[in-house]
């Protein structure tokens, strides 16, 4: 038992080297660990201009030291996010020493410093890859490319979405889901493609095609995938569309309500006869559908016909009565006015012969002497 | 007496507030054309489930319909007939359902055809609401007129142009110069299915996405809820974390588009976003069945059932299929004429 002692029991008297090597590596690391904590700026010695010194300035100075003072504080921004420029305070340190030596020993070969540089890479992968394992942060290396990022992050959503349809319960629900979701992309998908298809055929009625949803979109088409169970409609339709402000389709000339008549009871012939009364029919009703209004009912074209006569009439009516007044008022008034004019010569004259009468009407007179 | 002169008082207020609702607009400010109107209304006793199809219907023609249509039970198609003349109302949908059989009747005001649909299977928008998990319905999108997309009905025969001449009609034209992307929110899809010669009628409301933004960023921009970065050590990882993509990320490539302008906060103009469809509102499935020259009135030009009249479907598609032989060989043959 006594003789069975542990190796690192003597660990400070025996200092061979295998053990030197370890204990000092142990210490730099705990020493690398204590740099980490200590922010970059506290730690690094700074230069002179780092401190920017407003107030002895001049206006034009103090614009230029503050634009750099702002994108110093943008790339500093950048490179904390940015996953390979060294910003720990370990890298900048390391960064510091280098520059140090290249700019003290300049009589070096390019290909020494190179060495020297990547021998110092090299250790600092190796320090950072112990640091990452006794940190114990998180299992992953520090990320070196972003391709790789994307790389991971690809895999890692194959893996989730070909492990998820594996657990049987939620497999009904999820396949119910799915089948609801396809059928609506079919739809889409079939709809982008007639779409397409619709342009270059260029064919069916009615169709004032809406393009703006398919810029973009011919690209894609080459990916289409085929549903079994639906079969591609050949055709497709939309709604009214306005394009141009020029809606003015050549105004069909407006018939008389009598030629009409005689156009619509021609028509009715015609529509007792099969073939041609059929195309006559749906002609018909295609355009009533589409809001024009089509004129071939001749009952209706007769009550018109009547209405309008009776309107004319009634005006006709109107105007008659109108001038009838017009004359009467004017009669009367002038009836009237003849009237007072006479009334007023009357009145005058009867006042002439009073006032020659009252001077013969003297008390004891008896009246005027007819001689 | 105070309390009585009260009540007068309040009745007039009242009466000013119901005059102020603003008068919908007749003819469209930008496109200059007549808006179509519609009347959604019940011909007969209908039971439960389809009064609440005809509630679905209105509430899918708006705005230009009237919601809260009271019908009773001695109104004459006439009475609607003299009232939609002068609100400008251009379509009336009836539904019907004589013989336990559900029946649609689209019809154009004054004079127009009548198409007469049989509804062979329908759902509700109140059962599609309950079998999605994120029913996502506000009244919001009920502020524009649907888009109407037609599929399937080029195939030939009168009929099916007819059908869409009509359906297109329905709704408002669209002016392309001027209409804002933000005001598109629904969809009606009609697909013509040939071979069993029925009509799929779907309702969706559009929601754009922006294709190319992770998850979590587009749940920050959209809502503005703090996320929770509880469990992560860096603010880098929430942005980078694998986390799932959307499941439909991969199929999503051939519906995204890219926008003329912005729609809005998160969908910028020329930048990619994905299309999603979600449904809302009644799904039909329909069969033309009688095609009227009048409103519910006249000679019925297209009768699905009846063989031995002329106007049937295979006899039309069949001599519709002999013409055009015909007319290909009579124009090859000047063609090849005039060339020589």
């Amino acid at each position: 038992m006594g003789k069975k002692r542990a190796v690192g029991a003597d660990e400070p008297t025996t200092t061979s080297p295998l053990d030197l090597k370890t204990l000092i590596r142990e210490h730099s690391l705990f020493f690398d660990q204590l740099v980490e904590l200590i922010p970059a700026r506290f730690f690094l010695p700074n230069s002179s201009d780092d401190k920017p010194w407003f107030p002895g300035l001049s206006k034009s100075q103090k614009k230029k030291v503050k634009a750099q003072t702002r994108e110093n504080i943008l790339k500093s921004r950048r490179d904390r996010l940015y996953p390979t420029r060294p910003t720990s305070t370990l890298d900048l340190l390391k960064k510091s020493l280098d520059e140090e030596r290249d700019s003290s020993s300049d009589e070096e070969d390019d290909e020494d410093e190179a060495i020297e540089e990547e021998e110092e890479e090299e250790e600092e992968d190796e320090k950072e890859a112990a640091k990452a394992q006794s940190v114990a942060l998180s299992t992953d290396e520090r990320p070196v490319t972003y391709e790789e990022l994307r790389e991971r992050l690809r895999r890692r959503i194959v893996e989730l979405s070909a492990g998820r349809n594996t657990r049987p319960e939620s497999r009904l629900k999820q396949e119910r889901k799915k089948e609801m979701k396809n059928k609506k992309k079919v739809k889409v998908q079939t709809k982008r493609n007639q779409e397409n298809n619709k342009e270059k055929e260029d064919a069916s009625a009615g169709n004032t095609g809406k393009r703006k949803r398919d810029d973009g979109n011919d690209e894609n088409f080459s990916k289409n995938k085929k549903k079994n169970n639906v079969r591609e409609p050949t055709d497709i339709t939309f709604g009214q569309v306005r394009i141009d402000g020029k809606e003015n389709k050549k105004r069909k000339k407006k018939l008389s309500k009598e030629k009409e008549l005689e156009r619509a009871k021609r028509l009715e012939e015609v529509k007792k006869d099969p073939e041609k009364g059929k195309k006559v029919s749906w002609k018909a009703a295609v355009s009533k559908a589409a809001g024009e209004k089509v004129h071939d009912d001749p009952k209706l074209l007769k009550q018109s016909i009547k209405r309008e006569k009776k309107r004319l009439e009634k005006n006709k009516q109107k105007w008659r009565e109108r001038k009838e007044t017009v004359a009467k008022a004017k009669a009367e008034k002038q009836s009237k006015r003849s009237e007072n004019i006479k009334e007023r010569i009357h009145q005058k004259k009867m006042r002439k012969i009073e006032k020659r009468e009252k001077k013969l009407m003297r008390p004891g007179f008896e009246g005027r002497k007819e001689a | 007496m105070a309390r009585w002169r009260d009540r007068r008082r309040q009745r007039a207020v009242v009466k000013t507030q119901v005059a102020k609702n603003k008068k919908q607009p007749g003819v469209d400010q930008v496109t200059g054309g007549k808006i179509p109107k519609s009347f959604v209304f019940a011909r007969g006793k209908l039971p439960g489930p389809l009064k609440q199809l005809e509630l679905d219907l209105r509430k899918l023609m708006l705005p230009y319909t009237a919601l809260k249509l009271k019908e009773k039970k001695r109104n004459n198609l006439k009475d609607f007939l003299n009232v939609a003349g002068p609100m400008g109302v251009t379509h009336f949908l009836m539904i019907s359902n004589p013989k336990s059989i559900p029946y649609l009747r689209v019809a154009r005001t004054p004079q127009g055809p009548t198409l007469t649909f049989q509804i062979k299977e329908y759902a509700l928008a109140a059962d599609i609401a309950k079998s999605q998990p994120k029913y996502r319905c506000t009244p919001e999108l009920f502020k524009n007129s649907p888009l109407i997309v037609l599929s399937g009905f080029g195939g030939g025969g009168q009929h099916l142009k007819l059908t869409t001449i009509m359906f297109q009609n329905i709704f408002p034209a669209i002016d392309i110069n001027s209409v804002k992307l933000s005001s598109c929110q629904r969809i009606v899809l009609l697909n013509y299915n040939a071979e069993e010669r029925l009509i799929d009628f779907r309702h969706y409301s559009i929601r754009l996405q922006p294709v190319g933004v992770s998850k979590r960023i587009r749940r920050i921009v959209q809502t503005h809820q703090v996320p929770d970065l509880r469990n992560l050590q860096d603010v880098s990882e929430f942005l980078t974390k694998a986390g799932y993509g959307s499941e439909s990320e991969g199929d999503d490539e051939a519906a995204t588009v890219s926008l003329p302008t912005d729609v809005d906060r998160v969908n910028k103009a020329s930048n990619k976003s994905a299309v999603r469809l979600q449904e809302i509102g009644p799904r039909l499935t329909l069969r033309l069945v009688k095609v009227e020259e009048g409103l519910c009135s006249g000679n019925v030009i297209f009768d699905e059932f009846d063989t031995s009249s002329v106007f049937s479907v295979e006899k039309e598609t069949d001599r519709e299929a002999a013409e055009d032989s015909e007319k290909e060989t009579s124009e090859d043959e000047p063609a090849d004429s005039a060339e020589d």
